[in-house]
């Protein structure tokens, strides 16, 4: 499936968040948006899933403008992990994961459907929890789950917002290997926002860097994740090495953290 | 639906073994269902024998079965006439308000995803009553009076909806802002009757009065088809929307990425607890309490999966009002409006069940 964006703008009101943006999603692999705090990342994953609409600009799904399509037909092509699953009256995980389902089907879940939430839950390895209530499990668990639901709606596109925060450093390898190896294993676009340049590094197969209101550098980690690209973004400085062939970054504690610290504090002491 | 893996195109025996728990989980909420019916029916069966006018078990249950077997014989005696004309629509309209008001606050706290929703907490009872004072005190007549009450209760209940409306689509409104405005929306409709009741002569002020506190008195066979018709098809409705409001407990975005338009769906299911609300409202005045706890009780028993739920609490409501209504009847000589009853008997039944919980269900 291709997902193509072209010159794709967003704002609130003289707000501009981004413009320009023009993108080509093709290949079932892992892709990371990056981009500091207030870039538009997650404003520019909902306008592909219908959850903004662009101010400017066309999406466009296989050549079919993403405007024609209604929201259960996106839903059979697309589908979206949010930040966090905010459930007041929780379900068993399975039934959570069932939910998945919806845009396939009609009033009741047929053995089929079930059996393909089951083996989604399995791929994740939560099959001991199938029956469980959904809110007594700890938030790296949540997110399993919300991807298992995530693929049992058979996405061609898969949005995931920031999957790896709230997590320990583990569950955050956990969680981007098996989004990379799902992407892999199920033929699928996977496009996750992430914050931990190291974590993107080492699982990412493309690096999206949205800054100053329009994409800033888009290719491999390597050729995205550079010194000059993360000291301008996110204004630190840093030292890229090499590890198993990927970049490793290694943040230093410089002169733009002291000029920042001494100007903020100085405000606090007048 | 389930059969031992019946349909199940995998070999592997984990996907088997889930899949049978599930169906087991399936089946026991099914066999909790069918537990509530049977109560339902338990509780049914004695509440006709509770009253005033004394009559033995035998005698009652001889005079509804000979009425049902000879259905145009007149009723001559007093006992017939109390067992048929009274006993049985206040046990039937019971019943059917239990299970609107039970049906509207289950698909209010799921819609909100908030615990402490229901019709009345929202302001949409508060509408309704508010409509059919207004119909009561000028004296309105729309074809007949009870016309009048049960049109202007659903107008007004749809005001409070209205604003719930409005906010959720306009201001992005959270759960929380929803409630607060139903809240203040209640609190200016609650204002407005007192006011009409303060300016209306006693004897519509004593007929306003008694129907704010929510009675079974005044149940008939003649209101009885409009309610349980309206009741009846705002429940199936209710049910078929479950799996929508599923998804919406996980959050609108979510919801809207498997396909669901939430604005849409949430101005389809308010008209529709708006329509629940009022046609138990404007026949049985304002019955506090069974739209809040009655779903909650089932919440504990069938979790939180609305396809189970909204059933359930169907029962559950309609099991509340006439356990309620049978301690109404029994505890004074004059049968006490079931509105003061519901409160003073649910509210620490469901405190003795909130204290008792052994897993967290809110």
């Amino acid at each position: 499936m291709e997902v193509r964006l072209e010159n794709v703008a967003f704002s609130y009101g003289e707000e501009n968040i981004f413009e320009n943006v023009n993108l080509t999603l093709d290949k079932p692999e892992l892709i990371c948006i990056l981009g500091p705090n207030g870039a538009g990342k997650s404003t520019l994953m909902h306008c592909m899933n219908k959850l903004k609409t662009p101010t400017e600009g066309d999406i466009f799904i296989d050549g079919k403008n993403l405007k024609e399509f209604s929201l259960k037909e996106l839903a059979k092509f697309v589908s979206f992990v949010p930040h966090t699953e905010d459930t007041t009256f929780s379900m068993s995980v399975l039934d959570t994961v069932l939910m998945g389902r919806m845009p396939h089907v009609g009033m009741s879940m047929s053995p089929i459907d079930i059996q393909i939430a089951i083996e989604n839950i399995k791929l994740l390895g939560m099959e001991r929890f199938s029956m469980h209530g959904f809110d007594e499990l700890s938030a790296g668990q949540h997110q399993k789950i919300m991807i298992a639901r995530s693929l049992t709606q058979e996405p061609k596109l898969m949005l995931l917002d920031e999957p790896t925060a709230n997590l320990d450093v583990k569950y955050q390898m956990l969680v981007m290997r098996l989004l990379r190896d799902v992407a892999r294993l199920k033929n699928i676009t996977v496009v996750t926002i992430c914050h931990d340049l190291n974590v993107t590094a080492k699982y990412a197969d493309r690096v999206i860097m949205l800054f100053d209101h329009h994409i800033y550098s888009d290719g491999t980690p390597e050729e995205v994740l550079t010194k000059d690209n993360i000291t301008l973004l996110y204004g630190v400085q840093c030292d890229i090495l090499e590890m198993q062939g990927r970049p490793l970054i290694a943040l230093l504690d410089g002169d733009e953290l002291d000029s920042h610290l001494e100007e903020n504090l100085s405000v606090h002491d007048d | 639906m389930f059969g031992k893996n019946k349909g199940l195109s995998s070999n592997d025996e984990v996907v088997k073994d889930i899949y049978g728990k599930y169906a087991g989980a399936h089946y026991k909420k099914f066999l909790i269902l069918l537990g509530l019916l049977a109560a339902l029916i338990i509780a049914s069966f004695y509440g006709l024998t509770v009253g005033s006018y004394e009559l033995s078990i035998a005698e009652v249950y001889k005079i509804v079965i000979d009425h049902i077997t000879n259905w145009s014989e007149t009723l001559d005696t007093v006992s017939q006439r109390v067992v048929w004309n009274q006993r049985m629509p206040r046990l039937m309209t019971g019943i059917v308000a239990g299970i609107g008001l039970a049906v509207a606050g289950a698909a209010m706290q799921s819609m909100m995803k908030n615990p402490l929703a229901d019709p009345y907490t929202t302001g949409i009872s508060s509408g309704a009553s508010f409509g059919a004072i207004i119909a009561i005190t000028l004296g309105l007549v729309i074809g007949s009076a009870s016309n009048a009450t049960v049109i202007f209760a659903f107008f007004f209940s749809l005001i409070p909806a209205a604003v719930i409306v409005l906010l959720s689509t306009f201001k992005r409104a959270t759960s929380s802002m929803m409630i607060l405005a139903g809240i203040s929306v209640m609190y200016i409709f609650n204002a407005m009757t007192q006011y009409l009741m303060l300016v209306a002569d006693n004897e519509t002020m004593a007929a306003a009065y008694e129907w704010t506190i929510g009675t079974l008195s005044k149940s008939s066979w003649d209101s009885l088809p409009v309610m349980t018709v309206v009741i009846t098809a705002g429940s199936l409705v209710m049910l078929y929307l479950s799996r929508f409001l599923n998804a919406m407990n996980s959050g609108d975005n979510y919801a809207k990425t498997v396909g669901i338009n939430v604005e849409r769906m949430r101005i389809i299911i308010l008209v529709t607890i708006s329509i629940l609300a009022a046609a138990v409202v404007s026949f049985t005045g304002i019955i506090g309490f069974v739209g809040l706890v009655a779903p909650h009780i089932t919440r504990m028993l069938l979790g939180s999966d609305n396809r189970f739920l909204i059933p359930g609490s169907a029962l559950m409501g309609a099991v509340v009002m006439v356990v309620c209504d049978i301690l109404a009847k029994s505890f004074t000589t004059t049968a006490l409006p079931i509105g003061i009853i519901t409160a003073l008997v649910g509210g620490p039944v469901f405190l003795f069940l909130i204290i008792r919980q052994k897993k967290e269900v809110w």
